[in-house]
C-alpha cells in the first residue's frame, strides 16, 4: 500500500496516455486553425443522401415528355463525339432535333441548382453525358472518364441505360451534378493553406474570388464572422 | 546496456502509443474532407444506387415499347417467318400469332440485352412469356420479362441484387392479318409453279435474276397491291452457282417493314442461260439492268442499267426513281460540277452569310435541269442563293433535278445553312426565355430606349457567341429596333407587355424580314 495507487504502473501509463491525449488534440485543432481556418462541419447524413438522389431525380425529370426522351434516345445513338457548352450544343443539334423543351427543362434545372449556364454535353462512345455545374474548361482538360466526388466539386451521377437495335451497346444516359454546394465564392472554405477561393474551381464568379479577413461587418459576407477569413467576389 | 537489452518498457509502448495516437488525431482532424468517406460504403447507400439503377432501367424498357413499339416491331423482318402453306386463315392465324409471340421474344432479348454492363452495375435481361394476339388491323403483344441488377456490394449481409419479372401490355397498329395472309399465299403458290433454269451463273448475278422474276410475279398479285413490298432473294451456292448442285433459293417476302415470310423455292432446272444482256436491245420491251433483263425497280435503285430498245452498253444510264414515282433507267451524269461565285464547290454544304454581297450558283455538265428549295421548284439559270424572291433565307437543302426523256429526276442536293436563319431560331429562343421587364414607372422614351437597349444587348450577345465559331457571323446585317410602345407619358407595368420590333437589313438597305417579340412587364 505504500505510496498509493499511483505507484502502480498501468494507472501512470493512463494517466500520461490521457494528458498526452489532451495535449495532442489541442496541437491538433492548433495546427489544423493556423493551416485551414475553422473546423469544417462534416454534411449530414441526409444532405449526403439528397446530393446523391438529386441526380436520379433530374434524370426522370429531363426525360419525362416524351420529345426529350426520343431526343436524348436519338443523340445519344449519333457517333459522332465532342463536349459543347449548352449554346454549342444547340447550335449543333438544334438544326436536326427539335431541342426547345430539353434545353427548357435543363434550364429550370439550371435555375434551381442555381447554376445558370453551366451545362456542359458530352458524347462519347456509350451514349450521352449532361453535366450540371462542372465547367466546361473542367471537363475539356481533365477529361470525363470520373466526375470528381471531392471537395469542392463533389459530383454526383446517375445512368439511365438504353436500349437499341442497332450495333451499337452499352448505351447510356449520364446526368451528373457538381458543385451544388458551391454557388457563390462565399461558399469556398477560406483559410490559410487553402487555394479554391482563388482559384475558383467551380466557376461560381466572372470576375473570380479572394479571400480577406474580416475586421468588421460592412461586407455582407462578413456579418457574424468577425476575426474570419472569408471569400469573397473580386 | 542490460537495461537496454530488456526491451522496451511499459511506459515506452504507452509513448509509441500516444505518439501514434496523436498522429492520427492530427491527421483526422487536420482532413478537410466534407463527405466522410464511410457514408459511400454504407450498405444502404449502395443499396439504394442499385436500386434508382433498377429503376431507369425499368422506366426505359416501358417507355421504348410504349412510345417505340412500331420501331421495334420492324426488327421483326430480320427474323422471317417459315411459309408453311397454310390451308386457311384460320390455322395461319393461330399459328402466325404463336410464332410471332416467339419471334418478338427473341426480338426483346436481343433489343433490351444490348445494355448489359453500366458504372459497375450488371443487367441480365430474360424474355418469360410472350402473348400476341391481331384484331381489327391492330397488334397486341402481352409480355413478362425477367430483370436481374447485381452490383458488387461489401458486406456479408447486403443485398446485392435485384432480380424480379415485370409484365407490360403493349399495342400498335398493325397490317390486316387476313390481307397479309391472302397475299403471301399467293405469292409463294405462284412461285412455287414456275420452274428457274439456267446453267451456271454468278451468286451475285443469279439472285439479281430470280428477284427480278419473282417481283415480275409479286406486282402482278392483286391481293399484294395493297402492301409496301421487298423481296429478297439468298441462293446457298458459293460465288458460281451451277444448275447440277444448287439446292435452293431463301425467298423472303416483307411487306411494309412489319412482316417477313421466308419460303424454300426449289425448283431450279438446268436448261437455257437466264435472260443475260449488254444493251437495252437484248431484252425485248425490258431494261438491261446489271446484264439482266428486267425493270427499273425499288430493288434495282442506283444499279447501271440500259434502257429498252437502246443499243447503248451498261455504265451511261442507271435505274432512277422519278419526280413523278416511277422507276426508269435514265441517263447517268458523271460530269456535273457545282460552283459558287466562279469558285469550284467541293462540299455538299454551305454556310451563306447573305449580309453582304450575292452567292452565284452555277451548273455545269448538266443538259437540262432544274432545282427545288425545300421542295419548292425553282427555275433553272444562273441563281443568286442570297435572292430571298427565290430562296427564303431559311436552312434546307436545294435539290438538283435532271432531265432525260422528259423525266425529271434528283441527282444530288446540297444543304445550305443562312446565318440569318440560324440567327432568327436563336433569337426567337432568347427572347421566348427572357424575364419579365421589371420597372415601378418610367417616363415613355426613357422605357423605350431602355427596351431598345436590352434587345440590342441580347443580340450583341448572340454575335458574340456565335462568332466565336465563325468569325463573320451575320456581318454586313444591320438592325434597326423600335420600341414603339407608347407616344408620350408616364408608363406603368399595368399594362402588361410591349411589342418590340426588330427590323434586319442587309448591306444594301434593303429590308430582310421584321422580327415582333412580346416584353412582359412586371412590377419590380
Amino acid at each position: 500500500m505504500k505510496g498509493g495507487i499511483f505507484e502502480w504502473p498501468i494507472i501512470n501509463s493512463i494517466l500520461v496516455f490521457v494528458l498526452v491525449t489532451i495535449v495532442a488534440i489541442s496541437i491538433a485543432f492548433y495546427i489544423r486553425s493556423i493551416t485551414i481556418g475553422q473546423p469544417v462541419e462534416i454534411r449530414t447524413y441526409s444532405e449526403y443522401r439528397w446530393m446523391n438522389y438529386f441526380p436520379s431525380a433530374a434524370l426522370f425529370y429531363l426525360s419525362y415528355p416524351e420529345e426529350n426522351w426520343k431526343v436524348l434516345n436519338e443523340i445519344a445513338l449519333l457517333s459522332e463525339h465532342g463536349i459543347w457548352s449548352k449554346s454549342e450544343f444547340v447550335n449543333k443539334f438544334g438544326k436536326r432535333y427539335e431541342l426547345s423543351t430539353l434545353i427548357e427543362y435543363i434550364e429550370k434545372l439550371e435555375r434551381k441548382l442555381e447554376k445558370e449556364d453551366k451545362t456542359v454535353f458530352i458524347k462519347d462512345k456509350n451514349g450521352l453525358i449532361i453535366s450540371i455545374g462542372l465547367p466546361k474548361k473542367y471537363v475539356e482538360t481533365c477529361g470525363y472518364a470520373s466526375f470528381p466526388e471531392e471537395y469542392p466539386y463533389a459530383c454526383y451521377s446517375q445512368n439511365m441505360p438504353l436500349f437499341s437495335n442497332t450495333s451499337k451497346k452499352n448505351l447510356r444516359i449520364k446526368l451528373v451534378t457538381c458543385c451544388q454546394d458551391i454557388v457563390s465564392c462565399s461558399d469556398y472554405i477560406a483559410g490559410p493553406g487553402r487555394s479554391e477561393c482563388e482559384e475558383d474551381p467551380c466557376s461560381v464568379s466572372a470576375k473570380g474570388c479572394k479571400e480577406i479577413y474580416c475586421g468588421n461587418e460592412k461586407i455582407e459576407e462578413c456579418k457574424g464572422r468577425i476575426g474570419e477569413l472569408v471569400c469573397v467576389e473580386k | 546496456m542490460r537495461g537496454k537489452m530488456k526491451g522496451l518498457s511499459l511506459a515506452g509502448i504507452a509513448m509509441i502509443a500516444i505518439i501514434m495516437f496523436s498522429g492520427i488525431l492530427v491527421l483526422l482532424i487536420a482532413s478537410s474532407g466534407f463527405t466522410p468517406i464511410y457514408y459511400h460504403s454504407l450498405p444502404e447507400i449502395d443499396y439504394i444506387d442499385l436500386l434508382s439503377s433498377y429503376l431507369h432501367a425499368k422506366t426505359n424498357i416501358e417507355r421504348t415499347l410504349e412510345e417505340n413499339f412500331e420501331n421495334f416491331i420492324s426488327t421483326i423482318t430480320k427474323y422471317p417467318i417459315e411459309w408453311e402453306n397454310w390451308d386457311s386463315y384460320e390455322l395461319f392465324e393461330k399459328d402466325f400469332e404463336e410464332e410471332f409471340a416467339r419471334k418478338l421474344k427473341k426480338v426483346g432479348e436481343e433489343y433490351f440485352g444490348s445494355t448489359y454492363n453500366i458504372d459497375f452495375v450488371n443487367i441480365k435481361f430474360e424474355s418469360v412469356e410472350s402473348e400476341v394476339n391481331c384484331e381489327d388491323s391492330k397488334i397486341f403483344w402481352n409480355y413478362t420479362y425477367r430483370i436481374i441488377l447485381q452490383k458488387k456490394l461489401a458486406g456479408v449481409n447486403v443485398m446485392d441484387e435485384i432480380d424480379t419479372k415485370n409484365n407490360i401490355s403493349v399495342e400498335a397498329d398493325y397490317l390486316n392479318l387476313e390481307e397479309v395472309y391472302n397475299c403471301a399465299r399467293k405469292f409463294f403458290e405462284n412461285i412455287a409453279e414456275k420452274n428457274f433454269s439456267f446453267t451456271k451463273e454468278s451468286k451475285y448475278n443469279l439472285e439479281f435474276a430470280l428477284t427480278e422474276n419473282f417481283r415480275e410475279i409479286l406486282e402482278e398479285i392483286e391481293e399484294c397491291k395493297s402492301f409496301t413490298k421487298k423481296l429478297d432473294v439468298k441462293v446457298s451456292c458459293p460465288e458460281e452457282c451451277s444448275c447440277d448442285s444448287i439446292n435452293y433459293g431463301n425467298v423472303t417476302l416483307i411487306l411494309e417493314d412489319k412482316i417477313a415470310f421466308s419460303w424454300k423455292y426449289k425448283n431450279f432446272v438446268c436448261g437455257e442461260k437466264i435472260n443475260s444482256c449488254n444493251t437495252g436491245s437484248d431484252c425485248d420491251g425490258k431494261d438491261c439492268i446489271s446484264h439482266i433483263c428486267s425493270f427499273c425497280s425499288l430493288n434495282s435503285l442506283g444499279k447501271a442499267c440500259s434502257p429498252s430498245g437502246s443499243s447503248e452498253e451498261l455504265g451511261t444510264h442507271v435505274c432512277y426513281l422519278t419526280d413523278s414515282g416511277l422507276y426508269k433507267c435514265l441517263r447517268y451524269f458523271r460530269n456535273v460540277e457545282y460552283s459558287l461565285n466562279e469558285k469550284h464547290l467541293l462540299s455538299k454544304k454551305i454556310d451563306l452569310n447573305c449580309g453582304k454581297g450575292k452567292y452565284k450558283f452555277k451548273i455545269s455538265g448538266l443538259p437540262s435541269y432544274y432545282l427545288k428549295y425545300n421542295g419548292i421548284k425553282i427555275n433553272p439559270g444562273e441563281l443568286d442563293l442570297c435572292d430571298f424572291s427565290k430562296i427564303p433565307r431559311v436552312n434546307g437543302k436545294l435539290e438538283i433535278y435532271a432531265i432525260d426523256n422528259s423525266y425529271g429526276y434528283k441527282i444530288d442536293e446540297i444543304e445550305i445553312n443562312f446565318d440569318l436563319s440560324d440567327f432568327i431560331e436563336e433569337l426567337n429562343r432568347r427572347m421566348s426565355n427572357l424575364e419579365p421587364y421589371r420597372f415601378s414607372s418610367m417616363e415613355c422614351d426613357e422605357l423605350k430606349n431602355s427596351l431598345s437597349s436590352m434587345l440590342t444587348n441580347v443580340i450583341n450577345q448572340i454575335l458574340t457567341d456565335f462568332r466565336k465559331d465563325k468569325a463573320d457571323f451575320m456581318e454586313g446585317y444591320k438592325f434597326n429596333i423600335n420600341a414603339n410602345i407608347c407616344s408620350s407619358g408616364t408608363i406603368t407595368p399595368s399594362k402588361k407587355y410591349g411589342i418590340v420590333e426588330v427590323e434586319i437589313k442587309d448591306d444594301s438597305d434593303r429590308v430582310i424580314t421584321n422580327l415582333f417579340y412580346e416584353v412582359e412587364f412586371s412590377y419590380s
